[in-house]
């Protein structure tokens, strides 16, 4: 298999010929970090699963307004984050929950998570990130998980670089406290 | 420089979350084969009147633009005592004429006669 050249791939995306090829590829060199990054945010593996394909099907339906202005990686994790965000507000707006209450009922999905087998403090973990607001969880998962730059989140999520920081910072403390009070 | 997160360095950044096997693989293929036909969206040819509509539109500007003109200098002429204006004239005209009709069924020979000799000088 050839090696994936973003700029080739763009290329073929202008090209009614070509653009399914071209897209296919994109979701062979996308699915997994995209994956991950929805995952982190709703722990179940079947509605990342469904939100990914949410992803990709927008994605295709709307190839035509990316005109390369952006990373492509940017515009599908922008994408990504959109979806897992709405999914969120719908799922609390079923619970009577505001967004401002933790996350505690997607606690559930990782006790009855078959795709879960981490530990006792990889548990308490992810119960310490449920404690926070959405978007800083949301920097908190990027940064420490995946180790993501702070100039690409900020293109993600239209944020400062300085905010981000200030984001994290107060992420991690706050995690700290909770896993102090337990561990 | 990150400030230093003692227990969070020390969990690491495993997760514990997991997917089936092969699930990578198998969700590329089955995305790519779910993909809806794109709709390539047809050239509209455009009617008579839509090519016709700009010049339409630039020929009433045209014409909007010279009545006004026409109707501003005609204003200003009479305001400077220039060139009576059309209505004007006509108005006078319509003036003379009721007096004409006054004369011809109110007044007798008589006195139309003592009207015209009124200011002559014998």
């Amino acid at each position: 298999m050839q090696g994936y050249n973003e700029d080739i791939v763009i290329e073929q995306l202008q090209n009614p010929a070509t653009v399914r090829q071209a897209f296919a590829r994109i979701v062979e060199q996308y699915s997994k970090p995209l994956y991950w990054q929805i995952r982190k945010m709703v722990l179940s593996h079947d509605d990342a699963n469904d939100l990914l394909q949410n992803t990709f099907l927008k994605a295709w339906g709307s190839i035509e307004y990316f005109r390369g202005d952006a990373k492509l990686s940017t515009w599908l994790y922008r994408i990504a984050v959109n979806e897992t965000l709405t999914f969120l507000a719908k799922e609390r707006e079923r619970r009577n929950l505001t967004a401002d209450d933790a996350d505690d009922f997607l606690l559930l999905n990782v006790e009855s998570e078959a795709y879960f087998d981490g530990n006792r403090v990889q548990k308490l973990l992810q119960e310490a990130i449920l404690q926070l607001p959405e978007k800083q969880r949301l920097v908190f998962n990027m940064r420490y998980f995946d180790e993501m730059k702070y100039e690409d989140m900020s293109e993600i999520l239209g944020t400062s670089v300085g905010a981000l920081k200030a984001s994290y910072h107060h992420a991690a403390k706050k995690i700290e406290e909770y896993l102090e009070e337990r561990v | 420089m990150e400030k230093k997160t003692p227990l969070l360095d020390e969990i690491g950044r495993k997760h514990g979350m997991k997917v089936p096997e092969s699930y990578f693989a198998d969700f590329t293929e089955k995305m790519a084969e779910s993909l809806p036909e794109r709709e390539i969206p047809l050239s509209e040819q455009p009617t008579l009147w839509l090519r016709v509509r700009p010049w339409v539109y630039m020929a009433a500007m045209f014409a909007g633009i010279w009545l006004m003109l026409k109707m501003f200098t005609g204003i200003f002429s009479v305001e400077n005592g220039e060139t009576p204006d059309v209505e004007m004239t006509a108005s006078a005209a319509e003036e003379r004429s009721i007096e004409d009709e006054w004369i011809a069924h109110y007044v007798d020979d008589y006195t139309a006669y003592e009207m015209l000799y009124t200011d002559v000088e014998y």
